[in-house]
């Protein structure tokens, strides 16, 4: 029996390098660089037979997307509710008594504070004002926010599973605590796909005057098992802003391009024959980085920008490769309609020392952030941009060790912590959600990471329970098997 | 307690069958094998005869909660009784046994089947899955069934469309879905969906659904609460909705759960072929690929989400019937010339054309728009060499809804092109040189609603004459300094 078998060509192998072959040929069929998404829908009427061209079908945008572009300001080490928008008078006088265990309710702490005798309320010591025609609470140490406050939709109730950096980020960039699934930029990049063909659809940017408290991996902007050209492509300062992209010294452009054009006939037989879409990737990055050989350096270029543009950004932005530079090549990249950019900010990591460490943190980054949407909505491209600022979790309501009058530190929190959004599809000038008397736990409307995840897949255009990818046997989402829109926060 | 007992129905009807059963089985071996098995035989029909009787009490019990057809629960009722009466009958009067006990076994057959029908609804055994699965084709099918009138009249044409979104949609799935329990033969929680009288009463616990609001609706609620929940609907294990049939009955509910027909009047002749031709499109795909038939559906639930929207809102899924297909050789040719094509939404046939692949710029790309004048609904030009004369082709593009002119070389002239666009929504001209008198032509689109004027020379005093005319238009200057800290 088993003999037979071996001659039969309509065996499993077969049939899945027929799919292959079958999805190669879709996919060239369409347009150029466009996602599976966005192909889908242009030709729906030719497809009949319901295979891969079905799932792709399927996973179609049920909903009339809001966004056709994201900028995500990441605030990598988990920024302090206390000291920026969840403003809680009434620690003040509660300071230095230990926290009830009524509220930490058994939440497990880090290695860093368990062990500590007392667990002493450290009340906020920056001051809140209302801002705006929302009368939303602001630090004073986000000036330039507050500024803008009636433009933020700010959510207080956010809540994640992870208390330590690295399980927590992953978590947060890629739907699960391990690594090894695409982040969500490589989500829109497979879903939607890219509209400017010289550019990667989704683009890291990582500040170089962040202090580098805990590690970034690249693999947080990884395709994991999605196809390797939707992985994020990191753009440093300096010369070389893409590494390998530019010509070996002595080389001419004319012969790169024939040697590619010599390559991509090699790969194109490869692919004849194993259809394997590796192959379709590795041809793709090599073409697109032959294009962004000139388009990167072009988009790079800031000396075009006005003085005012870069008094708007603050004066940080005329050093290449600070938040407030990057916070500018952003805009200018999602002018280029790059679909996903995807901004670090490292060094929110204060288990001591946090008054001063918030007092730069937040001068880094604060005014740059709030010209950015100020920036976009002037050109008229908040409208279909969703600007997002947030790091993995919150921090604590006591000090890890020793509570002083301007000194204490405070741990990481993983039940409760503010982030905002702003722009397409979302309600200006809103607050959602609320936190007890100590942030420490949510009273009202929660939202988890995978139920953020799901609402900002809803504003593009996506539902996140649709959009998938088979891998090792099973199907694969963004929000794996749960996350739900909230509604609430949309326009 | 007493309910309890009547929910063991199920459970101990079981028992008589199986025991009845096999004494009149150990009766044949006995006449056949010779073997004298009076004993066992009596004992087997005096338990089973028992168990009878527990099984009507619990039977009765049960029949009292009024949740299912009086005149089938009485048949099945009166023979249940006989049978624990014959059962007795078999037991003591043993001359007669052979006869009684054929009259048993017919009863006990009957019996089953009453309960059966009961329980399952009727027609339960003879209906196998794979009619299940058609009749829900057919449904789907129906679901595209437009009767379009046409009345001709001179050089107007007049189209008449009749829905009926209960009759068409809704009621073909309550009927495959729920029918079985909350029909005429079944009132499960006293609740019949069989009917626009029923299905207004509601059930035990009052209204089922409240029109346009799916949160405060059982009928939608009980739908997607978790499978493990109790008042899940279908319950476990029973065949659940798909999420097509779920979104049907949210829509219905949401657009006002009406039991009535509607009627789309849609006259001017060109209207009128765009909707033939979109119809037998519609058609086609349904042959096709049945799944995608409620697109018809999600483009009124999308309606519902764009007409929410504020200012903010990308263009709203207009509400011009959906236009033809485009086709791929029109697709490809477009793709030859770097112009992205990509659908605003999914079910709508409207585009978006991005021009942020052409370079170099020439009006040649620019013509080639109006071979999908009838689809393209938003048009970016941002940043290219766009002068006055291109616009002259843009003005032909009635469909429009937004368009991105902005860092272009337009001028005031151009603007006489742009107010010629009976859609536009949204308009960015923002880095250009149009002033007062450019955006003052614009003041009469009546669809206008968003305006981008920074780095433009306009001046407050052309915008407060543009207010006058039309206050409705927010228009972004770009003024926003921040305050030094």
């Amino acid at each position: 029996m088993g003999r037979k078998n071996d001659f039969n060509i309509y065996n499993q192998e077969f049939d899945a390098l027929n799919k292959k072959i079958e999805r190669r040929n879709f996919l060239k069929s369409t347009a150029g660089g466009m996602g599976a998404m966005a192909l889908g829908t242009l030709l729906s009427s030719s497809i009949s037979t319901k295979t891969f061209e079905q799932q792709i079908l399927d996973a179609l945008p049920t909903i009339a997307p809001k966004a056709k572009r994201v900028v995500y300001l990441f605030m990598s080490g988990g920024p302090s509710q206390f000291e920026t928008f969840d403003y809680k008078p009434g620690l003040i006088k509660m300071q230095g008594q230990g926290l009830p265990d009524s509220i930490r309710n058994g939440q497990r702490l880090t290695g860093m504070s368990a062990s500590q005798a007392l667990l002493p309320i450290a009340s906020s010591f920056a001051n809140f004002k209302q801002h705006g025609k929302s009368n939303t609470w602001v630090s004073d140490l986000l000036p330039y926010t507050a500024q803008v406050v009636d433009e933020l939709c700010i959510i207080k109730s956010m809540f994640t599973e992870q208390i330590n950096h690295d399980p927590a980020l992953t978590f947060f960039q890629t739907g699960h605590q391990l690594p090894g699934r695409p982040s969500i930029g490589s989500w829109l990049s497979y879903g939607l796909g890219s509209e400017n063909k010289n550019l990667p659809a989704f683009i890291v940017l990582v500040s170089k005057n962040a202090s580098r408290d805990q590690p970034l991996y690249a693999r947080l902007w990884g395709n994991g098992f999605l196809p390797s050209q939707h992985q994020g492509v990191q753009f440093r300062s300096g010369n070389d802003p893409v590494l390998f992209l530019n010509n070996p010294e002595g080389y001419d452009g004319t012969d790169r391009k024939e040697m590619l054009d010599y390559l991509g006939q090699l790969n194109n037989l490869q692919n004849e024959v194993w259809g394997d879409a590796e192959v379709d990737a590795r041809m793709s990055q090599y073409e697109l980085a032959f294009r962004m050989q000139t388009s990167v350096p072009n988009v790079m270029d800031t000396s075009n920008e006005s003085d005012e543009v870069f008094d708007l950004y603050g004066p940080d932005s005329r050093e290449k490769g600070t938040f407030a530079a990057n916070c500018l090549l952003a805009r200018k990249l999602l002018e280029k309609d790059v679909r996903f950019v995807q901004l670090y900010h490292q060094g929110w990591d204060h288990h001591g020392s946090l008054p001063q460490g918030m007092k730069q943190q937040c001068k880094q980054t604060d005014q740059a952030s709030a010209a950015l949407i100020m920036d976009l909505k002037r050109r008229g491209m908040l409208d279909d941009t969703l600007v997002i600022w947030g790091g993995e979790f919150g921090r604590t309501a006591y000090s890890q060790g020793k509570l002083e009058k301007d000194n204490y530190g405070r741990d990481h929190h993983p039940r409760c912590f503010t982030m905002w959004m702003a722009g397409a599809g979302v309600k200006p000038g809103m607050t959602y959600g609320q936190t007890d008397d100590f942030s420490y736990n949510i009273v009202k409307n929660p939202v988890h990471v995978l139920d953020f995840h799901a609402t900002l897949l809803h504003i593009m255009g996506i539902n996140h329970e649709q959009l998938i990818y088979k891998y090792q046997g099973r199907r694969f989402r963004l929000t794996d098997v749960s996350g739900k829109v909230i509604n609430d926060i949309l326009v | 307690m007493l309910e309890f007992i009547g929910h063991l129905h199920p459970v101990i009807v079981h028992l008589p069958i199986g025991i009845l059963l096999l004494g009149v089985l150990m009766m044949v071996y006995e006449h056949y094998s010779k073997v004298d098995l009076h004993a066992p035989i009596s004992l087997t029909f005096l338990v089973g005869s028992i168990s009878a009787a527990l099984a009507c009490i619990a039977g009765w019990i049960l029949s009292n909660s009024g949740e299912y057809d009086a005149l089938l629960v009485q048949k099945h009722q009166w023979t249940g009784i006989s049978t624990a009466v014959i059962g007795l009958l078999v037991y003591f009067l043993k001359q007669y046994r052979k006869l009684l006990a054929v009259i048993l076994t017919l009863l006990v057959f009957i019996t089953g089947h009453y309960g059966g029908t009961l329980t399952h609804g009727e027609n339960y055994l003879f209906n196998s899955n794979e009619n299940s699965n058609t009749s829900q084709g057919d449904t789907l099918k129906k679901e595209s069934k437009i009767i379009t009138q046409a009345i001709s009249n001179g050089a107007d044409s007049l189209t008449i469309e009749t829905h009926n979104v209960y009759k068409e949609q809704v009621a073909p799935i309550l009927k495959l879905r729920c029918y079985n329990c909350h029909a005429a033969l079944k009132q499960k929680n006293g609740l019949r969906l069989d009917g626009e009288m029923f299905i207004k009463k509601g059930g035990k616990n009052g209204k089922i659904f409240v029109a346009g609001n799916t949160f405060k609706s059982p009928l939608y609620t009980s739908l997607v609460l978790p499978i493990d929940d109790e008042k899940h609907m279908p319950p476990k294990g029973k065949h659940q909705l798909s999420q097509n049939e779920i979104l049907i009955i949210e829509n219905w509910i949401k657009s006002g759960a009406s039991f009535e027909d509607i009627i789309d009047t849609i006259s001017n002749k060109e209207l009128v072929k765009n909707v033939a031709s979109q119809n037998t499109i519609v058609n086609k795909n349904i042959l096709a690929n049945p799944e995608k038939v409620n697109s018809e559906i999600t483009e009124t639930k999308k309606k519902e989400i764009e007409n929410n929207n504020s200012i903010k809102s990308s263009v709203k899924i207009t509400n011009l019937p959906n236009p033809t297909l485009i086709s791929p050789s029109i697709i490809e040719d477009f793709k030859q010339k770097n112009i992205i094509l990509t659908n605003i939404a999914e079910g709508s046939n409207f585009v978006m054309a991005n021009f942020v692949n052409v370079v170099p710029f020439n009006n040649s790309s620019l013509q080639a728009l109006k071979s999908i004048n009838e689809q393209l609904a938003v048009l970016k030009l941002t940043n290219l060499p766009i002068n006055d004369d291109d616009l002259k082709v843009v003005a032909d593009l009635k469909n429009i809804k937004k368009l991105n002119v902005e860092n272009t070389l337009i001028t005031d002239d151009g603007m006489a092109y742009l107010k010629q666009l009976p859609q536009l929504e949204q308009l960015n001209l923002y880095g250009t040189n149009i002033s007062d008198e450019g955006i003052i032509q614009l003041a009469y689109l009546k669809n206008l609603s968003v305006l981008y004027l920074w780095k433009t020379k306009v001046t407050l005093r052309g915008i407060e004459a543009f207010k006058k005319i039309n206050s409705r238009v927010k228009i972004e200057i770009g003024d926003f300094k921040f305050q030094k800290k």
